[in-house]
Parts: C-alpha cells; sequence; structure tokens
C-alpha cells in the first residue's frame, strides 16, 4: 500500500474518467443509440418500396 | 445533513443505513419475490404442456400464460430486486441517505401499478402476445399502458440511485471512488435508462395504435426498436449480476478484487458496448442490411464479451487469493475444495457464474452470427440460451444475494437455513437440465412458443425425429426440478419476513 | 473489498497473471470479430441482402399472378407450382398456411421471396432447421439452391394466433 498524503499522488486521468458518472451515462447512452437505433432506422426509411 | 434519527448502525457490516432506504429495500425485493412466485407458477403450467407426455394446458390458456410468466419474470421478479439492489448499493454501501425517498415511493406505486394491470390483462384474455407483443399482433390498451407506468416508475427508480449518488459524494459519506459493487450496479442503471427509453419510444406508440391513434406500425421498426428495449433490459441483468457476484464474493469469502482498474474497465466496456447484442435478434430479417448486423454483432458486441471474459477471471482470483490467504493452499485446488459450499451464497456465486458462462454465455456468442441465428433463430436453442443466463445466472444470483440481504436489512434471522443451503444445488442442477434440454431439441428443430410439436392439428403431418422427445423431457424434468428450487428459495425469504426473529 | 470504497489511487498496473488472460481474451475477440465479416463472404449463407418494402395487398397480387403461371396441382387445398430456375419464387405465409407448395430442382438457383399477408411469422425449414423471419410489409428475399431431393416442411416458429401450431407446409425437391 502507498503512502497516502493529501493532494501528493496526482489522481490518474482515466481514474477521473472512470469517476465521472455524467460522461459515463451520456457514453452509455449516445453509443448504442447512434451505431445501433440511428443507423437502424436510417436503413428502414431509406429501404426501396415496391410499386406496381 | 440530518443524520442520527433516520438511521441504524448495522451490527453485522458497521454500515449505516438509512430507514427510509431500509424500507424501499424491503418492498421492491418483497414484490420481487412475488412476482418471481407468479411467474414461477406459470412455468410449472407451461412446462408440464411443452412435454407431450402431459400435454396439461389447452391451447389457449398456454399461449396466456406463457406471456404472463415471460412478463412476470423478465420484467416484474429481476426489475423490481434490481431496484431494490440499487437502493442498497447507492444509499447502504455509501453510507447516505436515499435521494427524495417519497419520489422512490411513487415509483414503486408505479411499478406495482404497472405490473398489476399488465398481469390482469393477460388474464383476462386480453393480450396473447407474448412478451414481444410484435405488431400486428395487437393487445389491449391497458396492457401497454400497464407496461408504460411500469417502465415510467424503474426510470424514477433509476433516477433516485443517481440522485443518492450525486448526494452520497456532495456530502461526503465516502471517500474516493464508489465501491466497486456500486461502479457495477451504476453501469446497470446507465443501461436501464438506454433500455426504458426505447421502451418508451416503441409502446407509446404502440398504445397509441391500440386506441387508434396511430394507424400503422412497421413491424420491423418495432423490432429494431423493442429489442433495443428488449435485450438492453437483459444487459442491465448482466451487470447486476456480475455486481452481485462481487457481492456475494465479498460476502462469503472475503474475496477483494486484484484490480479495481480492470474490473471497472470491464464494467464501462459493458456501458459503451453490451447494449449492441439487441441486433442478435434481428439477424434473420428482412430489409436490415448485412453491415448494420455485423458491425453490431461483430466488432462492437465483441468488446462486451471482452469485458464478460475479464470478469470470468476476475472473479474466481479473487476468490481463490482470499481462500489462499486462509491458509487453504495445499495442491491446486484446496481453496476451491474448503470453500464454505454450504454458504447458499457462494454456491450461488459459483453456479451462477458457471452457468451464465458456459450455457448462456457463449451459447448466446455463438448464435449471434449470422449464419448461426439462421439455425437457431426462433427454435428452443435461443429460450435454452436464455434461461441459461437470465434463470442460471441472474436470478439465481439474485437468489444467493438475497439470502444476505433480506437479514441484512431487515435484521430478521434467515428461516430454513438449511434449505436454503442445499436450494442453489437443486435449481442449479434444475435449470442445466432445462437449459441443455431445450438447447439440444432446439438444435434439432424444435420451435419455441408452440402448443403442440406433435402437430396434430396440421394440415399436412409432420414429426421431428424422435430422439426430440428425449431432450424435451429432459428440458421438462430440469424444469420441475428448477420449479422445486425456486419454491424453496421463495419458501426461504418468505419464512423469513414473516417469522425471522429480529437480531440486534 | 468489492463494498467498501478502493484506495485513494486504484488506477495500477495489471499482475503478470492478468495481463496474460487478458490478452488471450482480446485476441480471441479478434479472432471473432475477423469471424464473422469473412463467414459472410466466403460462407455463402447469409440472411437476406436485398431490402424491399411492399404491402401485403401487393405481395398478395404478385404471387397469385407467380401461382396462376407456374401451377402444376393441388394438395390439400394448396396450389403446386413448379417454377422455372432463376425466376422469383413466392412463398406467402398467413394464418396458418404456407403457400403455395413449391416443387424446385436440385442444383438450380430460385430468388425466393417470402412475406406475410397477416401477422408475423417464423419461416422454419425441416429437417434443415433454417429459420428466417417474416413480417407482413417486408419481403425477405433469399437466394438459394437446393441441394438434396427429398421432401422438406415448413412449420412456423413465430407466435401467430391460436392456429400457429397447425401452420405447416411443404417444399419438394425433385
Amino acid at each position: 500500500m502507498e503512502k497516502e498524503k493529501q493532494g501528493e499522488e496526482k489522481i490518474p486521468t482515466w481514474q477521473l474518467f472512470f469517476d465521472d458518472f455524467f460522461l459515463l451515462f451520456l457514453l452509455g447512452i449516445t453509443v448504442p443509440t447512434i451505431i445501433y437505433l440511428v443507423w437502424g432506422l436510417f436503413e428502414f426509411a431509406n429501404a426501396p418500396i415496391y410499386s406496381p | 445533513m440530518e443524520y442520527g434519527k433516520d438511521f441504524r448502525t448495522c451490527s453485522v457490516t458497521g454500515l449505516k443505513v438509512h430507514l427510509p432506504a431500509q424500507n424501499l429495500i424491503t418492498i421492491n425485493a418483497v414484490t420481487s419475490v412475488v412476482f418471481l412466485l407468479v411467474g414461477g407458477l406459470m412455468a410449472l403450467l407451461i412446462l408440464l404442456t411443452r412435454w407431450p407426455a402431459v400435454h396439461l394446458l389447452p391451447a389457449d390458456l398456454f399461449y396466456r400464460f406463457l406471456t404472463l410468466h415471460a412478463i412476470a419474470m423478465l420484467v416484474a421478479w429481476i426489475i423490481f430486486f434490481e431496484i431494490a439492489g440499487l437502493y442498497f448499493g447507492a444509499a447502504v454501501l455509501l453510507n447516505s441517505r436515499l435521494a427524495a425517498p417519497k419520489t422512490a415511493w411513487l415509483a414503486y406505486l408505479l411499478m406495482l401499478g404497472g405490473a398489476a394491470m399488465v398481469a390482469v390483462e393477460i388474464l383476462r384474455g386480453r393480450a396473447d402476445v407474448m412478451f414481444t407483443s410484435y405488431v400486428p399482433l395487437q393487445a389491449s390498451p391497458a396492457y401497454y399502458l400497464g407496461v408504460i407506468l411500469f417502465a415510467v416508475g424503474a426510470l424514477i427508480g433509476c433516477g433516485v440511485f443517481f440522485g443518492t449518488i450525486v448526494i452520497a459524494r456532495s456530502e461526503k459519506t465516502y471517500t474516493g471512488s464508489i465501491p466497486l459493487v456500486t461502479f457495477g450496479l451504476m453501469a446497470a442503471a446507465i443501461i436501464a435508462v438506454f433500455t426504458l427509453a426505447c421502451g418508451a419510444i416503441i409502446y407509446i406508440p404502440t398504445f397509441l395504435w391500440s386506441i387508434g391513434i396511430i394507424s400503422h406500425i412497421d413491424p420491423g421498426i418495432y423490432r429494431l426498436v423493442f429489442w433495443g428495449f428488449g435485450h438492453a433490459s437483459q444487459q442491465i441483468n448482466v451487470c447486476a449480476m456480475v455486481a452481485c457476484w462481487y457481492l456475494l464474493g465479498a460476502l462469503t469469502v472475503g474475496a477483494k478484487p486484484l484490480n479495481e482498474k480492470i474490473c471497472r474497465s470491464a464494467f464501462v466496456l459493458y456501458i459503451l458496448f453490451i447494449n449492441l447484442a439487441s441486433e442478435h435478434h434481428l439477424l434473420t430479417d428482412p430489409t436490415l442490411s448485412s453491415a448494420h448486423k455485423v458491425a453490431n454483432t461483430s466488432y462492437f458486441m465483441y468488446a462486451a464479451v471482452l469485458a464478460s471474459l475479464i470478469h470470468a477471471m476476475a472473479i474466481p482470483a479473487a476468490v481463490e487469493v482470499a481462500q489462499r490467504k486462509k491458509g487453504f493452499t495445499r495442491g491446486l485446488f484446496e481453496w476451491l475444495v474448503k470453500a464454505p459450499w454450504k454458504e447458499p451464497g457462494f454456491s450461488a456465486l459459483i453456479f451462477s457464474l458457471l452457468m451464465f458462462g458456459f450455457l448462456g454465455g457463449i451459447t448466446g456468442v455463438v448464435i449471434g452470427t449470422e449464419q448461426i441465428s439462421i439455425r437457431a433463430h426462433n427454435t428452443w436453442m435461443i429460450t435454452g440460451h436464455f434461461h441459461g443466463t437470465v434463470v442460471g445466472g441472474t436470478t439465481l444470483a439474485f437468489m444467493g444475494t438475497a439470502y444476505y440481504l433480506i437479514p441484512l436489512i431487515t435484521r430478521k434471522q434467515l428461516v430454513g437455513k438449511s434449505l436454503a443451503s442445499i436450494q442453489p444445488f437443486v435449481f442449479g442442477i434444475g435449470i442445466t437440465l432445462l437449459s441443455v434440454g431445450m438447447m439440444t431439441a432446439g438444435t434439432l428443430g424444435v420451435p419455441r412458443r408452440h402448443w403442440d410439436i406433435t402437430f396434430a392439428d396440421s394440415l399436412f403431418p409432420f414429426s421431428f425425429d424422435p430422439s426430440v422427445l428425449m431432450f424435451v423431457s429432459l428440458a421438462a424434468v430440469g424444469g420441475i426440478l428448477a420449479a422445486v428450487g425456486g419454491a424453496m428459495f421463495v419458501g426461504v425469504s418468505v419464512s423469513t419476513l414473516l417469522f425471522g426473529k429480529k437480531m440486534a | 473489498m468489492a463494498i467498501t470504497s478502493p484506495e485513494r489511487v486504484w488506477w495500477k498496473p495489471a499482475d503478470k497473471q492478468e495481463k496474460t488472460w487478458i490478452t488471450i481474451a482480446i485476441i480471441w475477440c479478434v479472432i471473432l470479430t475477423i469471424m464473422m465479416p469473412l463467414m459472410h463472404i466466403i460462407g455463402k449463407q447469409n440472411p437476406s441482402s436485398e431490402p424491399l418494402k411492399i404491402s401485403p395487398m401487393n405481395f398478395g397480387k404478385l404471387a397469385n399472378e407467380f401461382i396462376d403461371k407456374y401451377k402444376v396441382g393441388e394438395e390439400q387445398g394448396i396450389p403446386v407450382v413448379h417454377p422455372p430456375e432463376g425466376s422469383d419464387v413466392y412463398l406467402v405465409g398467413k394464418m396458418w398456411s404456407w403457400s403455395p407448395i413449391l416443387e424446385l430442382e436440385a442444383g438450380k438457383r430460385y430468388k425466393l421471396h417470402i412475406s406475410s399477408m397477416d401477422l408475423m411469422h417464423g419461416f422454419s425449414l425441416q429437417p434443415l432447421v433454417t429459420n428466417f423471419q417474416i413480417l407482413p410489409g417486408h419481403d425477405n428475399i433469399l437466394n438459394i439452391t437446393p441441394t438434396t431431393p427429398g421432401v422438406y416442411h415448413i412449420i412456423c416458429n413465430e407466435f401467430c394466433g391460436i392456429g400457429h401450431h397447425t401452420m405447416v407446409g411443404k417444399i419438394i425437391v425433385k
């Protein structure tokens, strides 16, 4: 175990990123929304329609 | 900061327990077990119908009870329990007061009311549509409304969870980063928001269609958005289950994560990529491009598979290290042999991990490819897969957790400890047989959601290879054993709640 | 422990054993990632790659024209058709039948169009266990080459109402 002097050791950036719930939330919603939902809806909207 | 009168200190863990949080955890957990009982009863009835030797229910009741079974289990049992877990992870584990308890009660009432509406509509025969309610199949407006109310309630519950973490942080009830279990539950809650948002996007228009305001809903789009709700909800379950694994490891053997960075990274991979598994349902659908299918189920989803592989190593490793520290160092496996197998939380942890990993997880990744999906889609292989994950994995992990949560939160001593000890074994073996039987029968062609695989009333006679019967019967036997295991759990939980001796 | 806050700085390098496992896992996932598009290209067994939205009414019209053109008989009230190689072949799923009965020839290519007149259905070819989701309003277009002569059955494996379990069709390969 390292010594814990207050503010002595800088907290790694990645650790701060993992502690940022809001950012994780934003990414967790945005990524599947775009890759799965929006892309899929786009394909359905642009699919050719049969006309006799 | 209102500490003091609203809190008690847990004599076992030393954690501060916010009394309103305690009540909310209890009511959500109790309600979840009630729906588990309903779903379990339905499971037994439909199982005895699919077993051709018994063929218990008539066709209409079979399809009706199948719908109720799925809703009671996938939606009610699991999500009520998860809400209880969320409040535990945010309030109790962080020594904090729960944010807005009155709002949390509103959430509970919405969920309860919604679930009750759905159950009533199904039992009245106004929603014979399966859990998926694929348009153009149409249920009564009240059915859709019930689902919407439930989803809104669950969403509010997630909000209370996030709010509690924010409060805990600002009131400094904990220092540094949140515990790993809470982090895992947070991942579950983020996925829940995506899930419930998709649920709103699909159920609200479908409700409007059922009352005639919208004239048409494209079935392809319905499936895309529905599974954004339907499979993503299973990913909530995965995260919550893994959080429970870490919790049970800590409680039963004092396991400590070997490297927090690795475990948390795995949860972050889940947050980003696990929802893309929803694509699996759409692989044999028309109109959607192969590019969409491959990109979602391949490149991106495998990042989530990586996360599962990480947890699959991290948890057993943590258990082994904790056991070796206790002195069980003889040979390769003394740490496992001398582990506390009589503790239901430990056996539940191990079986849940094994069943989720080997029965459910691997098969899921396998059938989630374009070509194999063609072989497996809508067969009993699918059903066998998800009984491995949701029942063998998540449900058993939740049951194991409940054996500790109920005494810790309600301060009542567990009633029927010896029954609880063997329950994970009974349930685990039952689900294994059920899952294997279903998957094997499915690869031989046996369909899901089907009342008569002898096709007695068909225009053209058709029958499966006779070996199918053996696997269907195996599934039935496994299912009955699992039902016994489920009843044991319900029995122990209810007895503890009603008759448990009050502890300090 | 997992139920308590970790140490102040927990972003630390992993153990050698953990690194080994994670490396193996990453390699495995990369293999899986390559396999999927690879199998798509070389496997020659893929779901539909020709999107087409078509109303049930129009699909029904095309199917009836197809049946009229190539009808060679009838079985249990369902028309039997024998389409030529390379043609557009129509299969209609509806509550609760698959129509027409297709008579195809081994080794010949056909473009199969499957859709529904009413609800979703599950095309499930036995005993090959080949399954596709059938949607009203969408044409599931598949390029097929039957390889083995025989009589095949189509069951339905997507719930479509009270007669769902009676829905059986036929494909004959000569």
